[in-house]
């Protein structure tokens, strides 16, 4: 008689959650470590992603489901096209739109949207927060110059977690 | 078939008599033990076995102790075959084994007959153990594979028992395995016991492709729960704690997974792990170039 052997694996998709998880979790903390305008006190705290990142949007939808920015509702979009009336407090842009980001910052020039991007260099053509590799780790730069255009006060709290451009 | 075992019984019976020394051929004890198991009466011939074995001019003699080991194992068959703990199991072993210790060397038949038996009842510890070990039972299943061993070493010094080691570890770890992903978060001593258990399959086969693969598997499963079930309002200076685990834990899995790929490029898993584990340390370079392998590989597999 033999033993029953077999390999226990879980699937690919996990890595993918795992790594948009942590982003939400860095998104999560912007919301208390950043000061919106007033006139985005009130409604919902809307989180855009524009570009086709779906673990990120379903992970931001879990987090909306248990968590608020202060007394705010967290609605969470999957925006397909950038309207220069839209009102988002954080927009995130995945890295297949970076063709459209001088589009996107010129739309939302001096709205209280915080611009997040991953992409090498991207705090230099107006992104706010940028996330990057380091050591294998996802980290973030900080442009405060780029928060403050856009009317946001960012916390030395925050400042303190970035990492330098190089 | 019935008669065939019966007849058989009874010209094994015939032989342990015969091989008893007169002394305690004398004891009546003694022969109505043989009596009862010849009427397959299991609790008397016990009961009198147990009797006779008092008297010391019985007990003095190694074929009286395998004459009790014998029919322990025969109330055994008849009455606890299915108690995977069975007291007179490890009594009849306990008997048997002191039947070949008092043995002179020369007894070269009695000894063949002794081990035989022992053989009889390490079968029944290896088949035990392989039929009850599940996530409910894994405790007693480690205890009779170990009698099984201990056993099998005894009596046949130099047989390969590796490979049995092997199977049963890995059995082990799928169980441990299992225990552990139905509740990470309170099970790491499960985590610490299946690494162990792979780790002992890997000391004496270090090109297993399971066990290799399957030890990555364990880091890669535990960096994905580390970062999966921190909650969203995880603050930064924790999370960069978490980060550091998760990478740590990614990179000890590396090793363990490539020599898997190594060992067996065509194994579509490994190849998808590998590709998990570069994506978790944010090397989506390494990580497309085995996505990329894999579908390849699918490609070839559909040809």
């Amino acid at each position: 008689m033999g033993f029953l052997i077999f390999s226990a694996f879980q699937q690919r998709e996990d890595a993918a959650v795992m790594n948009a998880h942590q982003k939400a979790i860095f998104l999560y903390n912007f919301t208390k470590l950043i000061d919106w305008p007033a006139d985005y006190k009130s409604g919902n705290f809307v989180i855009g992603i524009y570009g086709s990142y779906i673990p990120l949007l379903n992970e931001l939808s879990k987090m909306a489901s248990t968590k608020t920015a202060g007394a705010q509702k967290f609605e969470i979009k999957e925006v397909g096209a950038i309207e220069a009336a839209a009102k988002y407090h954080i927009l995130f842009v995945s890295s297949d739109k970076m063709a459209q980001f001088a589009d996107i910052t010129s739309k939302l020039k001096g709205h209280g949207t915080l611009l997040v991007t991953e992409k090498e260099g991207m705090t230099k053509k107006g992104s706010a927060i940028n996330f990057v590799v380091v050591e294998n780790k996802i980290k973030f730069q900080l442009s405060k110059a780029n928060a403050e255009k856009q009317q946001l006060k960012v916390s030395r709290d925050l400042e303190a977690f970035a990492v330098k451009e190089e | 078939m019935k008669n065939t075992r019966t007849y058989l019984l009874g010209l094994t019976l015939l032989c342990l008599f015969a091989c008893v020394h007169a002394s305690a051929q004398q004891n009546p004890d003694f022969v109505a033990a043989f009596n009862y198991v010849n009427l397959k009466q299991a609790d008397s011939a016990r009961a009198r076995i147990d009797k006779a074995i008092k008297d010391s001019a019985v007990a003095k003699e190694a074929q009286s102790w395998y004459v009790r080991g014998f029919i322990y194992k025969f109330y055994y068959t008849s009455k606890e075959v299915t108690n995977q703990s069975s007291p007179a199991r490890a009594e009849a072993l306990r008997s048997l084994r002191k039947a070949l210790s008092m043995l002179p060397d020369t007894s070269r038949e009695l000894r063949s007959s002794i081990l035989a038996n022992m053989k009889f009842i390490a079968a029944k510890y290896h088949n035990d153990a392989a039929k009850s070990l599940d996530t409910s039972n894994y405790q007693l299943p480690i205890r009779n594979f170990g009698m099984y061993m201990e056993i099998m070493k005894q009596i046949e010094p130099g047989m390969n028992l590796k490979p049995a080691e092997i199977e049963f570890n890995l059995a082990l770890s799928t169980i441990y395995t299992s225990l552990y992903q139905a509740n990470p978060k309170t099970r790491t001593n499960i985590l610490e016991m299946d690494k162990e258990a792979l780790n002992k399959v890997l000391k004496l086969d270090p090109n297993s492709v399971t066990a290799n693969y399957n030890m990555g598997i364990l880091y890669y499963n535990q960096a994905v729960y580390l970062i999966n079930n921190s909650d969203f309002d995880t603050p930064l200076t924790s999370l960069s704690g978490i980060q550091d685990n998760q990478v740590q834990l990614f990179r000890q899995s590396l090793p363990f997974t490539e020599k898997a790929y190594e060992l067996d490029p065509k194994k579509a898993e490994t190849l998808q792990a590998l590709s998990g584990i570069y994506f978790g340390l944010n090397e989506y370079d390494k990580s497309k170039l085995f996505q990329e392998k894999l579908d390849e590989l699918k490609k070839q597999n559909q040809h």
